[in-house]
Order: structure tokens, then C-alpha cells, then sequence
């Protein structure tokens, strides 16, 4: 475990965010708020997983770097367990590592796969680690044990994961949306193809467990209930497209206590929106690079965002030498991720 | 959306002309129904083998035979009235399809058995029966613009290049498209050829059109297989209309011919599934990535660039020896120079000093001897030249013989100088045959020394007793300090070597020792 770097606050942004600082040396593939504190953790493309103390100082912010692990590949998710003391993150070396960050003890391996871990979650009702691997598999894991507690098959490569328990929801390649109940971890509850015709991108679930949304690489939402009684509510919407041009939604995350959630994607923007009135709430500028994943912090006053190249166009857009990758802070306003009531034709986009 | 947005177009443009070409199509059919009574009987064999089609290739099959009567009809009258021109001109429709749907079963086999030149034959056929459908439509052009005979052969062109194309690119495909193209003539197909064919022929002057028209005609008909969007139908191919309304009629009528035809190539030269109209194409949208996310390719990249850079992995590798290579040798460099330089700085030291040691002793010496020398020199210099020149160069070569007698070219010096003392043995010989000569020049020096010359003799007969007692002597007398210098030269010859380093080293070690004194006395 190393420990570097000083406080570090705002830098020049479209949407006025703070920038975090020091910059991770290459694209940031996930980040994750504690669950009790305003720790933030990012994983990134360089092999680290670092941490930072996020302060708020009246209207502004302060980033204080803390701590930073390594794997031996890139890391490509990350999860918090739900009292806020440890930190598990997941990639390439097909490795999951439990790192007890406020102990101060060093990371250890809990989980393996054959393939990369693209997806983790902890499941707090049930005190497991579930990690979604590339080698299509969904496991369950005891941290304090060596094997699985179960190995779930899934119809192809996980790419996303989401859990509200006792809800989880997993997505995968070619289209399939699988959702357990954690209730029966070992039965899939429903196997669904996307409503969005194209490769799923995220997925996240309802605060109320009801449903979930479902994003692609088309620059398409889905919103979907899974009480068919309510299928009449399921609906998709479009959003980060440029006139012709479409881009990928990135990431999805619900407002913890508003119940609106936010759309990411690889043009740059983040956007705010309200599934009940169907309504966009905010749409806040664009940056200069591809957000490939953002997070509330646990009371929703801070949006952590990334910036950096995503791969969405190919290597050939990759450019190591002008590559910047940056994290940012945004303190929405109440108004920004507040349902309101719906006033006249103001409908979906 | 792209095809929501096209579609009203479409619909917009069928549904006008469609509507127009309804009314003259209410009085067209009734013609070719009393034509198809006449020949129900021919149609009945294809009607069978289309059966799957059984509506629209009985309708067409009932034309066929008819057509061709009123082609030639036409063909013999081509000066036929306006009103007779119009009837001509929707009637030929029909007829152009169904020949397609008739022939196809036993000449395409012959055609393509053929040789090459064959088809075109074939095709000209085919051409032959367009030409009768241009013909028709080659009147209202005669009546239209002069040149129209040119244009006439430049759509009949066009006509043959198509079913070229057709059935030598997209055999059972195309077959597949005409069937479509022939039931969606049932209803729209005259305002297709009749859209088709008005734009190009306003869009261009005949000459013009002429080379335009033939020159991209195959790959407008390959553009309109690949292509799926109307829009991008008319953007890229412009003269391209007559194709334009296959892909629009194929496009309306089947969704499934538009999902399976080929899509345009995009990003990486791969085919997209997103309409290429879509800039900011997905990477994961392009069929080669279809199943792999942005995550996955980037790993795989990543693998890639690390497998080049294991190279420079290994390459540091050896950077890691080199540092250590070109540490050793500096290690290596700072031990030789250390060791070189000590030494040579001891050595250079000890040598100044031994150096040192023989000078002053050489000084403190040859002072004393000259001293003693002012008088004998000047007495004993002039008588024994001979002699006394050869101890004075020998002492000089001894005192450089013995700075260099370390190396070992001092010792080969020396023993030239040695050989010189043969001259000592002439000396003896001279002793013994000039015995008067070097008797009287010892003799007188030792007189004018006060020294007997009786111990001049025992010293020259025995030289080792002598030497040493000539040592003895040296201590006690400064003058007889030449005689050591004379007997060392002559010991040499007579003793042995091994002898003779001892005693050399022992005189060395005794003439140091009182220089020592003397410094230390001084």
C-alpha cells in the first residue's frame, strides 16, 4: 500500500467541476463512493486503484489522495462492502482483491476467474462478494473462504452488474439482461433479451427493486419493470446524440435519495433524468473526452465523473502521448436531480 | 429513424404517382385482359412452375405471349398516334417483367455454360425484348427531343448492363428481387420505371447522359444491392434512378431484404449495423466487434502492445546488465587505476629516492675524489690518458648502468661495457708483455698516491681476496676508492656471475649506507 500525494482542488471544466488530483496515468475504469464517507476509489487502465478523502469546504471541494494499490493488470471494476470499511476491485488478472482501506491492511485475493472480472458487487444482505467475469460465470464468494460459495453460468460474457437486494441484475454479451433474485441466488429469476438493439453497455436497478434501466452502445435507455403488470411503464428513450452522431451510454446511476438518475456517456456529457415523469432534468455541457463512468457519493451531493478515452471509436482514436484522464467532482444542484411535477407536453427525448 | 424519415418520402412519391398511374392502369388492364384470354393456354405451363406466385405470374404469364405480339406490333408501326403511343407505354411494362420471369429457366443454364460472348447474346436477347419496351418508351422522346435516337440506344444500354449484372453478380438473389419487383409491379411498378426513367433524362443531355448512363450503370446496380437507404441511394449514385426505385420498391415491400442485403462498409473497413449515415460510429457497432465491448478490445490492444513491449521489458532487461557491465568495468577501470597509480607512485618515490641516494652518494664521492684528485689529476691525468680516460667513462656508464640496472637493458649496457674491460685483460696482457708501460703508470700514480705498488699487484693477481680486502681498504682510505671502481671492473671478468651480483649488491648496500650517514651527519 503506498501512500502519495497532497489535497488538490478545482480546475477549469464546462460544468465548473473539481478536478481530483493527482490524475491517474491512464483511462479511469470505474469509480465508486464509500457507502458511509466521502472516500472515493477509481480504478483505472495503469493497474492502480487509488483512494481519495473528498472535503467539502462551503461551496467548494477538496480532493485529498490517500492510498493506492496494484494489480497486475488493468482493473476494471470496483465495489464497496456496505459498512464502508473495505474496498474490492477486479480486472484483467483475473483477480478480485478485498482491501481493508480503513484498517490499513494490505489487499488480498478473494476471488478468482478464468477470464477478466468485468463486474462486482457486494451483496450486503447475504455478506457475499458477486463478480462477473468475461469467462461467462457469475460468482458468489465468501471472503474468508478460498472457493466460491456458487458459480452461476451465464449466456455469455458478463459486461455489467447491479445489485439492490435482493435484486441483481446482470449484462451480458449479445444482448442478455438476467435477473436474480438474491433471494435464490442459484435460479435465474427472469432472462430477458434488451429492449435496446444493440450491445448492452450498463445496467443499474431501481432503488425499489422494481426494475432497471439498461444502457447500449446506441445512445439508448431502456427502462424496464419486471412485474408485468407494469410493462405499459417500460419505455426507451435516446439520449448523448450529437445530431447524427451516436454514442455510447457509459454509465447509469440513480440519486440516492431522489430516486432521478443520471446518464453518462462517451460524448462527453452527463445528463440528469426523471423515469416516473419522463423528463429530462439537466443536461450539463459537454467535455472534451468520453466519460466511461461516474458515481453518487451515499447522500447524493456529490457526482463523480471521469474523463478519458473510453475505446468507444478503436485504437485508432487512442492517442498515449496527448491522453489525458481526469476525474471530476460536480455538486449538483437540487433542482438538477429533483423530480418535479410534469408540466405540459414536456415529454421524453 | 433514418427509415421513418425516408419513409413518408417514399410514401409521398407512391402515393402521387401511384395514384396517377392508377387511372391509367384502369384502362391498361382491360386491354391486356382480353389479351390474356386469347392466350391462357401458353400461360398455363409457366403459371404451373411459378406456383408459389401463382397471382402475379398468372397475370404476368397472361401478358407475356401478348406483349410480344403488340412489341412487334409496335416494332412494324413505329409511327403509331400520340393516344396509340400512351397505351404502348404502359402495356410494354408488364411485358419487360415477364419475359424475366419466363426465360430465366432453360436459357440462363445455356448462357452461363457458354462462353462469355454467349451471355451477352443471351442478354442482347433479353435487350432485343427491352428494346422493344425502350421503343415504346423512345416515342414519346422522338416526339420529345431529335436526338432520342441516341438516348434510345443509351437506355437500351442501360437496360442490357442491368440484367448482366444481375445475373452474373446476384443469380438466385436477383431472382429473388425480380419476383419482389414483380409483384410490387402489379401496383407501383409503372410509377417506378416511369419515375426511374424521366430524372435521368432530364437530369442530363443525351451525350451526356450517354457516357453517364453506361459507365456507372454496374456499379449503380451493385450500389443499389448494397445500399439500404434511399437517401444514400440518391447522394452517392445520382444518375443512379432507375436502381434507386428497385432499392426503394424492395426496401417498401420487404423488410427482409433490406435486413439481408449487405451493409456499407464503415469504421475499419468493416460493415456497421448502425446506418452509415451515423457519424461517431461505436466501435462495438461494427460487425468484426459486435460481441466485444469496448473493455475487451482495449484489453486485447493492451495484450498486444505488451507482447511489443516485453521487448522493451527484455530490452531493459539488458539495460539493467549494461549499467551493471559499465559499473564492473569502471570498478574495474578504478581498481587498475588505483593499483597502477600506487604503485607507481610508490615505485616512482622509491625510485627518486634510491635515485636520490645514488646521486648524493655519487656527489658526496666523486667531490672528495676530485678533491683528492686536484693534484692526482692533474699528475696522473696526463700521464695515464689511456687508462685514466677509460675509468672515467666507465665510472659514468657505471653510474648510468646502475640507475638502469632495474630494467634489464641495463645489464645487456653493461656488458658491452664489460667487454670493453677486455681491454682490461690487454691491460693484464700489457701488464704482462707491457709490463713497464701500466707498471710505470700505476707505479707513479701510486707514488705520487704514497701507496706501495707491491699492493697494487696482489690485487690485480688475486681479485676476489683483494676485492674484498679493497673494500677494506676503501673504508680507510678515500684515494683508494678509485682502486674499488678498477678492481670492480675487473672482478667481473675474472669471477662468476653469481659472485659478482652479490658483491655488487653488498657494494651497492655499503655505498648507500655512508651517504645515509653522511645526510644524516649533514
Amino acid at each position: 500500500m503506498a501512500t502519495f500525494g497532497a489535497p488538490a482542488t478545482a480546475n477549469s471544466n464546462p460544468n465548473k467541476s473539481y478536478e481530483v488530483t493527482p490524475s491517474p496515468a491512464d483511462s479511469i475504469s470505474s469509480l465508486s463512493f464509500s457507502p458511509r464517507a466521502d472516500i472515493l476509489v477509481a480504478t483505472s487502465w495503469d493497474n492502480q486503484v487509488r483512494c481519495w478523502e473528498i472535503s467539502r469546504s462551503g461551496a467548494s471541494l477538496a480532493s485529498a489522495p490517500k492510498a493506492s494499490i496494484s494489480h497486475d493488470q488493468p482493473v476494471l471494476c470496483s465495489a464497496w462492502k456496505d459498512d464502508g470499511t473495505t474496498v474490492f476491485s477486479g480486472g484483467c488478472d483475473k483477480q478480485a482483491k478485498m482491501w481493508p482501506l480503513l484498517s490499513g491492511g494490505q489487499p488480498v485475493t478473494v476471488a478468482m476467474h478464468e477470464g477478466p472480472i468485468a463486474a462486482m458487487a457486494w451483496i450486503p444482505g447475504m455478506n457475499l462478494l458477486a463478480t462477473g467475469s468475461w469467462d461467462k460465470t457469475l460468482k458468489y464468494w465468501d471472503t474468508r473462504q478460498q472457493n466460491p460459495v456458487h458459480t452461476q453460468q451465464l449466456p455469455d460474457k458478463c459486461y455489467t452488474l447491479s445489485v439492490k437486494h435482493p435484486l441483481m441484475v446482470v449484462g451480458t454479451a449479445d444482448r442478455n439482461l438476467i435477473v436474480f433474485n438474491l433471494q435464490n441466488p442459484q435460479t435465474e429469476f427472469k432472462r430477458i433479451q434488451s429492449p435496446l438493439k444493440y450491445q448492452t453497455r450498463c445496467v443499474t436497478a431501481f432503488p425499489d427493486q422494481q426494475g432497471f434501466l439498461v444502457g447500449s452502445i446506441e445512445g439508448r435507455v431502456g427502462v424496464h419493470h419486471l412485474d408485468d403488470s407494469q410493462q405499459s411503464k417500460n419505455f426507451t428513450f435516446k439520449c448523448h446524440r450529437d445530431g447524427n452522431d451516436i454514442y455510447s451510454v457509459n454509465s447509469l446511476n440513480f440519486h440516492p435519495v431522489h430516486g432521478t438518475f443520471a446518464t453518462a456517456g462517451s460524448d462527453g456529457a452527463f445528463n440528469f433524468w426523471d423515469k416516473d415523469s419522463k423528463q429530462r432534468l439537466k443536461a450539463m455541457s459537454r467535455c472534451n473526452q468520453p466519460i466511461p463512468c461516474s458515481s453518487f457519493n451515499h447522500d447524493g451531493s456529490i457526482y463523480a465523473y471521469a474523463a478519458c478515452y473510453d475505446w468507444s471509436k478503436g485504437a485508432e482514436n487512442h492517442n498515449p502521448a496527448t491522453a489525458k484522464s481526469s476525474i471530476f467532482l460536480h455538486l449538483p444542484q437540487e433542482s438538477e436531480v429533483k423530480a418535479k411535477p410534469r408540466v405540459g407536453a414536456t415529454g421524453r427525448k | 429513424m433514418r427509415v421513418d424519415f425516408s419513409e413518408p418520402e417514399y410514401r409521398n412519391c407512391y402515393h402521387c404517382r401511384d395514384s396517377g398511374i392508377l387511372n391509367t392502369q384502369e384502362s391498361e388492364p382491360n386491354n391486356v385482359i382480353g389479351s390474356s384470354i386469347t392466350s391462357v393456354p401458353v400461360s398455363s405451363g409457366p403459371f404451373q412452375a411459378l406456383g408459389h406466385a401463382s397471382a402475379a405470374i398468372g397475370s404476368t404469364s397472361t401478358s407475356s405471349p401478348v406483349q410480344s405480339s403488340s412489341s412487334f406490333s409496335f416494332g412494324s408501326a413505329p409511327a403509331a398516334t400520340t393516344s396509340v403511343g400512351v397505351s404502348s407505354t404502359s402495356t410494354p411494362t408488364p411485358i419487360s417483367f415477364l419475359p424475366f420471369g419466363y426465360v430465366p429457366p432453360p436459357p440462363p443454364s445455356s448462357s452461363l455454360s457458354g462462353p462469355a460472348q454467349n451471355v451477352p447474346w443471351s442478354i442482347s436477347a433479353y435487350s432485343t425484348a427491352g428494346r422493344g419496351v425502350e421503343w415504346a418508351w423512345a416515342r414519346p422522346d422522338v416526339a420529345v427531343y431529335p436526338a432520342s435516337s441516341s438516348s434510345s440506344s443509351t437506355s437500351t444500354v442501360v437496360f442490357g448492363t442491368t440484367p448482366v449484372s444481375v445475373s452474373s453478380l446476384f443469380g438466385p438473389s436477383q431472382d429473388f428481387p425480380k419476383t419482389t419487383f414483380a409483384c410490387c409491379s402489379s401496383t407501383p411498378a409503372p410509377t417506378r420505371c416511369e419515375c426511374s426513367f424521366a430524372k435521368p433524362f432530364f437530369g442530363s443531355s443525351p451525350a451526356s447522359s450517354s457516357s453517364n448512363l453506361f459507365g456507372p450503370n454496374p456499379s449503380t446496380t451493385t450500389a443499389s444491392v448494397f445500399g439500404t437507404s434511399a437517401t444514400s441511394g440518391s447522394s452517392l449514385f445520382g444518375p443512379a434512378q432507375h436502381p434507386l426505385s428497385y432499392d426503394s420498391i424492395g426496401g417498401s415491400a420487404f423488410a427482409g431484404v433490406k435486413t439481408s442485403s449487405p451493409q456499407p462498409l464503415g469504421f475499419n473497413g468493416a460493415t456497421t449495423l448502425l446506418p452509415s449515415s451515423h457519424e461517431g460510429q461505436n466501435i462495438s457497432s461494427f460487425k468484426p466487434y459486435v460481441d466485444k465491448s469496448h473493455d475487451e478490445l482495449r484489453w486485447e490492444y493492451y495484450k498486444k502492445e505488451a507482447k511489443g513491449g516485453s521487448f522493451p521489458a527484455a530490452h531493459a532487461s539488458p539495460i539493467g546488465s549494461k549499467p551493471n557491465a559499465v559499473f564492473s568495468p569502471s570498478t574495474v577501470s578504478t581498481s587498475l587505476f588505483a593499483s597502477p597509480s600506487v604503485p607507481d607512485h610508490h615505485q616512482r618515490t622509491n625510485f627518486s629516492t634510491t635515485l636520490g641516494n645514488f646521486t648524493g652518494p655519487a656527489f658526496g664521492f666523486f667531490p672528495a675524489a676530485a678533491g683528492g684528485a686536484t693534484t692526482f689529476s692533474s699528475t696522473g691525468f696526463g700521464q695515464p690518458n689511456a687508462p685514466f680516460p677509460g675509468f672515467d667513462s666507465q665510472f659514468p656508464s657505471a653510474f648510468s648502468s646502475f640507475s638502469t640496472t632495474y630494467p634489464a637493458v641495463s645489464s645487456s649496457v653493461q656488458r658491452p661495457h664489460e667487454t670493453g674491460a677486455v681491454s682490461s685483460p690487454a691491460f693484464g696482457c700489457t701488464a704482462c708483455g707491457a709490463t713497464s708501460s701500466s707498471s710505470a703508470s700505476d707505479h707513479f700514480t701510486f707514488n705520487g698516491a704514497t701507496t706501495p705498488p707491491g699492493l697494487f699487484f696482489p690485487t690485480t693477481s688475486s681479485g676476489p681476496m683483494m676485492f674484498g680486502t679493497t673494500l677494506a681498504a676503501q673504508g680507510t682510505t678515500p684515494a683508494l676508492q678509485t682502486y674499488p671502481v678498477q678492481g670492480f671492473i675487473l672482478l667481473p671478468f675474472t669471477a662468476m656471475n653469481l659472485h659478482f651480483c652479490s658483491n655488487f649488491f653488498t657494494f651497492c648496500i655499503k655505498l648507500c649506507l655512508p651517504n645515509c650517514r653522511t645526510k644524516s651527519l649533514s
